[in-house]
């Protein structure tokens, strides 16, 4: 409960401040090519093909958990420099 | 002396004798009466059809030539009763001036009884004497229509009813209490700009002989309170504050034009002592709130309402599944820590799901990282699209002819037909491929996926100690 209302708490103290920033529904068109639309019929298909051959949605989010790591570890490189795990 | 001791004992076993077959011990064994037990003495129906409803007897038991029992409703406060039903005894129970009734013999009775849908009089009750307030409504039930009063059982149900005036409204209830019995806007409702509140308190006789408040407010919650509700700071605005005069049914009603966003009605009911202080120790005090949108929700005011909802949840439910039930661990008396320390640090609950609803909508999904986050939305849907077909032509007969053939392949049939091929094939016990060997795919591709982070890991520690 105390957690509950610490955590509504900063919701609503962050949100209050981030929530005057217009609100991001689609991915951008560049070049009049539609990233959005792309990304998602294509994701459509995938989980069409996915649904049949049900392995390669398994080594899809295996690939998606390693490019998560490294999206971490290039986060931890931004913000933190040299001091960045491993990278000394 | 002999024959006087054997004329004696020859006496007393006559008597003896005589007892067993007394006249009461005749009657017991030729009219066996049942006991006629009265059992869900409840109310049924809906709004505008009113029905009382009683359980009486035992099921495959039969009560040949019993009575079944009759109503009275006493107006809350008097004495006075009215027989509204089955006068002694003789019920019909297919007589549908006053039961309705399903099987009579050899099952559960039950029985209903119907308020007169015309005129708000109840079956054989003197006319006019039905008015609005509280009743209390007794059933009683008997064993023998011939000599009914001698044969009561002494079965009684017992319920009350509160009569509503307008519609043909009973409203079941053992409370007679000072109460708030109705506000709107109700809970949760989302409504237009043009706002209907309306009141409905009773008040009971006893209480006002002393100075009773009545007060109705309501409150943006957009604006102005994100952290305090200093008053003042507050769009707060009071709609009603008066006092009770009168006792019975209290009635406010009054219509708002108000702008969009999240508000809060409250309806409040005080004791007061002299002027404006009030009895904080009268259980007459009562204070209830209901939340509700107009037209369009704003991000403040939906935290707002959810953190109100988070506090309410303890204060306000009673019931055994709610937050109340579980804060009822942190009592002294009833103290059990490790479910006190859950209910404090655990978080979790369906407030918790609204608040991260909150944070998608407010934080997650802003610029600039609301770009990564539609990404994540994109390869999180679970939505398919139809693959797409493709022709392919093909020149046939030998080199220089020019007639061709088109093949049109539809990739979402091929896929379609080599999963259900794959699917098909089985052990001879009823596995499937798939189910034999997805458990031993996962494990190797999520032992190759951390294989990858260690070796990456490893790597960064191996270079660093090359540096040094």
């Amino acid at each position: 409960m105390i957690f509950n209302l610490l955590i509504n708490f900063v919701v609503m103290a962050v949100g209050a401040i981030f929530n005057q920033l217009p609100a991001v529904t689609t991915l951008p068109t560049i070049g009049g090519f539609d990233i959005d639309s792309a990304l998602y019929t294509g994701m459509g298909a995938f989980n069409t093909f996915t649904s049949s051959f049900w392995l390669f949605k398994d080594i899809f989010v295996g690939f998606l958990v390693i490019g998560g790591y490294y999206g971490i570890m290039l986060l931890a490189r931004m913000l933190l420099g040299h001091r960045a795990p491993g990278l000394h | 002396m002999i024959r006087y001791a054997r004329a004696l004992s020859i006496l007393l076993l006559l008597l003896l004798a005589g007892s067993f077959v007394s006249p009461h011990t005749a009657r017991a064994a030729t009219a066996p009466l049942i006991p006629l037990s009265i059992r869900d003495f409840n109310f049924a129906g809906t709004v505008g059809i009113p029905m009382f409803f009683a359980t009486i007897g035992q099921p495959g038991v039969n009560y040949p030539g019993q009575a079944v029992g009759q109503y009275f409703a006493f107006p809350n406060g008097t004495k006075n009763s009215y027989v509204i039903a089955c006068p002694h005894g003789d019920w019909n129970p297919n007589d549908p001036d006053n039961f309705t009734a399903s099987t009579c013999w050899n099952s559960t009775i039950n029985f209903s009884l119907l308020l007169n849908a015309n005129d708000k009089a109840m079956p054989n009750a003197p006319a006019g004497t039905w008015t609005t307030g509280f009743y209390d409504l007794v059933m009683v039930s008997g064993q023998d229509d011939v000599n009914f009063y001698p044969q009561w059982t002494h079965a009684y149900g017992f319920a009350q009813f509160y009569l509503d005036t307008g519609a043909q409204t009973v409203t079941p209830t053992d409370d007679t209490r000072t109460r708030i019995v109705s506000f709107t806007p109700e809970e949760g409702t989302t409504t237009s700009n043009t706002v209907d509140f309306d009141l409905h308190i009773y008040i009971n006789p006893d209480d006002v002989t002393s100075v009773l408040g009545i007060e109705m407010q309501y409150t943006n919650l957009d604006q102005n309170q994100v952290i305090t509700e200093i008053p003042g700071l507050t769009n707060t605005s009071i709609l009603l504050l008066t006092q009770a005069t009168t006792s019975g049914d209290f009635y406010y009603h009054t219509t708002k034009n108000l702008p969009d966003g999240n508000y809060r009605v409250q309806a409040k009911i005080t004791r007061t002592l002299i002027g404006l202080v009030k009895n904080p120790f009268s259980s007459v005090n009562d204070t209830q709130n209901h939340q509700y949108i107009v037209n369009e929700a704003t991000y403040v005011g939906n935290l707002q309402q959810n953190g109100f909802r988070e506090f309410n949840g303890i204060l306000g439910s009673t019931t055994a599944t709610s937050t109340a039930g579980s804060a009822s661990y942190c009592n002294p008396l009833t103290f059990a820590i490790s479910q006190c320390l859950g209910f404090l640090f655990i978080p979790g609950g369906a407030q918790l799901d609204e608040t991260m609803a909150s944070f998608r909508t407010g934080i997650a999904t802003r610029v600039p990282w609301g770009y990564f986050y539609r990404l994540y939305a994109i390869f999180n849907n679970d939505a398919t699209s139809s693959l797409p077909g493709f022709d392919v032509e093909l020149t046939t007969g030998p080199s220089g002819n020019t007639s061709t053939t088109s093949l049109s392949f539809d990739m979402g049939d091929m896929i379609a037909g080599g999963g259900t091929l794959a699917s098909s094939i089985t052990d001879g016990h009823g596995h499937t491929l798939r189910d034999i060997t997805e458990p031993i795919i996962k494990l190797i591709i999520a032992f190759s996926v951390l294989i990858v982070i260690y070796h990456d890991i490893i790597s960064h520690r191996h270079n660093q100690r090359q540096k040094q």
